[in-house]
């Protein structure tokens, strides 16, 4: 980020670049370019500090760099040094002097007020009952995102939401703004692709500024296949693999459809259409999702496949197929066979 | 006359059609309340092992008990000497557990019935508290020494939250419970383990998430802070810190706060698939990461010390903080952490969390002070354990957890 006579509010110059012509007693002001890296430094981070200018030759001007009036850094074209900014309310003044061999003198100061932002993110797909993972957007999803921003002021107090202004992008594009804005809701990106989603936080004095962003990438929703236990239920923490082996005469699978634009797996936009060893099963009406396949006297591969649609969201489609056998070997498991066979 | 029998005749079918159309109707609510009992039969008969169904081919439950364990494992009977260094306790899957504060009392809650059980670690004693059926709970939160946060479906699906506190009366030998049910909006449930209370994730309206503490049974709740987003994990430690962990995905960079009256302190920014492990009355903090690649696993011995990164290829969530040594000038920071003994590719944490892959893990100590790492339990290969909420003694002598792969519950005594 270039700095030229103000910059964003953690970075505040507090005079722009002069120039000096010696020669005349006209006084021009010019311009001495300032960039610090990043431009929203976090406390404790290193800020890598750049000049440039057009209205000196820096290559034969002695640079003479201060931080909190105290010289850190002077030689002959040094047109880079950098500082370590101190903690959330802290100030670092930044002031840079270059002089060229004819006496000609450019300035320019800054002050830098280390802020943090943080860009919290969810989607409203449809993940199953007490899932540990992140909620992630896969087709028609909805973004709920929040923004966490701590601004101090000089004396340590922490500048309340209300007084802090957001604007939120999504892919450039403003899609909310206002004072104390610090929670959006924002549609989610589009199939197979993925959505920046940016905020800018500034205080309302402007002295205090913070951005961040996200790459959020949108998952194709994929279904997966779980045993429900007639006592235990759904048995979520271990899914259906390829190939499982049940010793039980009847067997109750149940469809997750993760990360689809649903409420609940049974609602009735969606469209599940079940075979099993190429016969179509006509789903249960109360509970489409799950399918019961009784095996009385049957010993045996069951190919099941599942074609999950939804009336409301025509991006979704998840297919799956899975086996399942009817033996007298269980390995009715995901991973590792936990019975060391 | 003709006109007479021709209303009679018609009164006389409507009469029988309506009689079918009634029994039609009684007989699907019996259908409909035959189910229901059959369900609640099936349920009530569960109670320690898991019974068979029909014919001769066993209960996939049964299955799971009879091929993982061996039968040293299983094989405690009160009064006949201490347990096996590592102790299936419950054969069937329980839907959570704790020690009840400093005793050597493990208490679990059964997953197909809610029944209670508490088990003396050291003798392997085991007593059924409660008689009351709940079926069908997915998730268990012991809280202090007379509640349980129950978490299981209700009839539309929907995740509901119950609170049991147990009675000062028994019936038959069982401990009273009741319940009180605090709806479906409740996200997380994170209960103290010093005081009778609960912090909670509740969903508001208007997209909004509120941050709520409440009395163990529910009451006096209190809301902490609003929040735009509420996929979080919850914290609560013995010395009262309360963290908020962003849930994990592979790949997607999470943040960890601690939360300060109103406020939330960053404590781990933007780390892919993160998850936290915070040791109680100190500023350490042990973390792994998933960046979709690979697991990584990283200690912070104390606030504001540097950070090490632990060469153990597992998850925080599959370890946990020994308690502060006592008797010695210099407690040691000790972590016994669960790893994967293969390797476990890549979206590694998400496969997990799905149930897509299980591991089989052995137990090491970690000396958090100086990051070295020593194996000091591996399973016999017969036993695969998929290491998940593991939880120690206040002594430092057990660790309880749950097996992933079946939701068993374990103990392992840490010395031999």
């Amino acid at each position: 980020m270039i700095i030229r006579l103000a910059v964003g509010a953690c970075i505040m110059v507090l005079g722009a670049a002069s120039f000096v012509e010696a020669q005349s007693d006209i006084i021009f002001e010019r311009q001495l370019d300032l960039t610090l890296t990043p431009a929203h430094p976090a406390p404790g981070q290193t800020v890598q500090l750049s000049i440039q200018t057009y209205a000196l030759d820096l290559r034969r001007s002695m640079v003479v760099w201060y931080v909190n009036d105290r010289e850190i850094l002077r030689g002959i074209d040094r047109r880079e040094a950098s500082v370590v900014v101190g903690n959330l309310g802290t100030e670092t003044a930044i002031r840079v002097i270059a002089e060229d061999e004819e006496g000609l003198v450019a300035t320019a100061e800054a002050i830098i007020r280390p802020t943090e932002i943080d860009l919290l993110w969810e989607a409203d797909s449809y993940v199953p009952p007490f899932y540990g993972g992140r909620t992630l957007p896969g087709t028609n999803s909805t973004i709920r995102a929040q923004a966490i921003a701590r601004f101090r002021t000089p004396s340590g107090a922490p500048i309340d939401d209300s007084n802090i202004v957001y604007t939120w992008y999504r892919n450039d594009a403003i899609v909310a703004d206002g004072r104390g804005k610090s929670s959006v809701t924002v549609s989610g990106p589009s199939l197979f692709g993925a959505d920046t989603l940016r905020v800018v936080a500034v205080s309302a004095d402007k002295t205090l500024s913070a951005e961040t962003s996200v790459r959020i990438p949108a998952v194709d929703p994929f279904v997966m296949l779980h045993e429900n236990h007639p006592l235990f239920g759904v048995l979520y923490h271990r899914s259906l693999e390829p190939g499982a082996t049940t010793l039980e005469t009847e067997q109750k699978v149940t469809a997750v459809p993760y990360f689809a634009d649903i409420v609940s797996p049974g609602e009735p936009s969606l469209l599940y259409e079940w075979t099993v060893n190429g016969a179509t099963i006509a789903p249960d009406p109360e509970e489409p999702q799950t399918l019961t396949i009784t095996a009385e006297g049957y010993t045996g591969p069951a190919d099941i496949e599942l074609s999950l649609m939804s009336a409301r969201d025509i991006f979704l489609h998840a297919v799956g197929k899975w086996q399942l056998v009817f033996g007298e070997q269980s390995r009715f498991f995901s991973g590792l066979n936990p019975f060391g066979q | 006359m003709l006109k007479y029998q021709r209303i009679f005749t018609n009164i006389g079918i409507a009469a029988i059609v309506f009689l079918l159309i009634g029994l039609l109707g009684w007989y699907f609510f019996l259908r409909t309340q035959t189910g229901d009992i059959r369900d609640l039969e099936a349920a009530r008969g569960f109670n320690i092992s898991v019974p068979s169904f029909t014919g001769s081919r066993s209960s996939t439950a049964e299955n799971i008990a009879s091929g993982v364990v061996t039968e040293s494992l299983l094989a405690v009977t009160e009064g006949q000497g201490a347990p096996p260094r590592l102790w299936k306790v419950s054969t069937s899957p329980i839907a959570g557990f704790g020690f009840i504060g400093a005793s050597t009392t493990l208490r679990y809650v059964e997953r197909a019935t809610g029944h209670i059980y508490d088990v003396n670690v050291e003798t392997g004693a085991a007593t059924r508290v409660t008689n009351e059926l709940i079926p069908k709970v997915y998730e268990a939160h012991i809280v202090g020494t007379t509640t349980v946060v129950l978490r299981l479906l209700d009839d539309t699906g929907m995740p509901t939250t119950l609170i049991g506190v147990l009675g000062t009366t028994t019936d038959d030998g069982f401990t009273r419970f009741t319940t009180s049910n605090l709806g479906t909006t409740i996200r997380t449930v994170a209960p103290s383990s010093v005081r009778p209370e609960i912090m909670m994730l509740a969903e508001g309206a208007d997209n909004v998430t509120h941050l709520i503490r409440a009395r163990a049974d529910g009451t006096a709740p209190q809301q902490v802070l609003t929040l735009g987003v509420g996929g979080f994990a919850l914290e609560w430690l013995s010395d009262g810190k309360l963290f908020l962990v962003e849930l994990p995905a592979s790949g997607i960079p999470g943040h960890a706060y601690e939360v300060v009256q109103d406020a939330l302190n960053p404590i781990l920014r933007g780390v892919p698939g993160l998850m936290v492990t915070p040791r109680p009355a100190s500023g350490a903090l042990l973390y792994s990461s998933d960046d979709g690649a690979r697991v990584r696993l990283f200690v912070r011995p104390a606030a504001g010390s540097s950070i090490t990164e632990i060469t153990l290829g597992t998850i925080a969530k599959k370890c946990v903080w020994a308690p502060a040594s006592t008797g010695t000038s210099t407690p040691t920071l000790t972590i016994y952490c669960a790893a994967p003994q293969e390797a476990v590719g890549a979206n590694f944490l998400d496969r997990w969390l799905r149930g897509v892959l299980h591991t089989a893990d052995a137990w090491f100590r970690i000396d958090a002070s100086a990051g070295a790492v020593e194996r000091f339990f591996t399973p016999e290969t017969t036993v695969a354990l998929d290491v998940e909420r593991p939880a120690m003694d206040s002594a430092g002598e057990y660790i309880a957890f749950m097996n992933a792969r079946d939701k068993s519950l374990w103990l392992l005594r840490v010395n031999e």
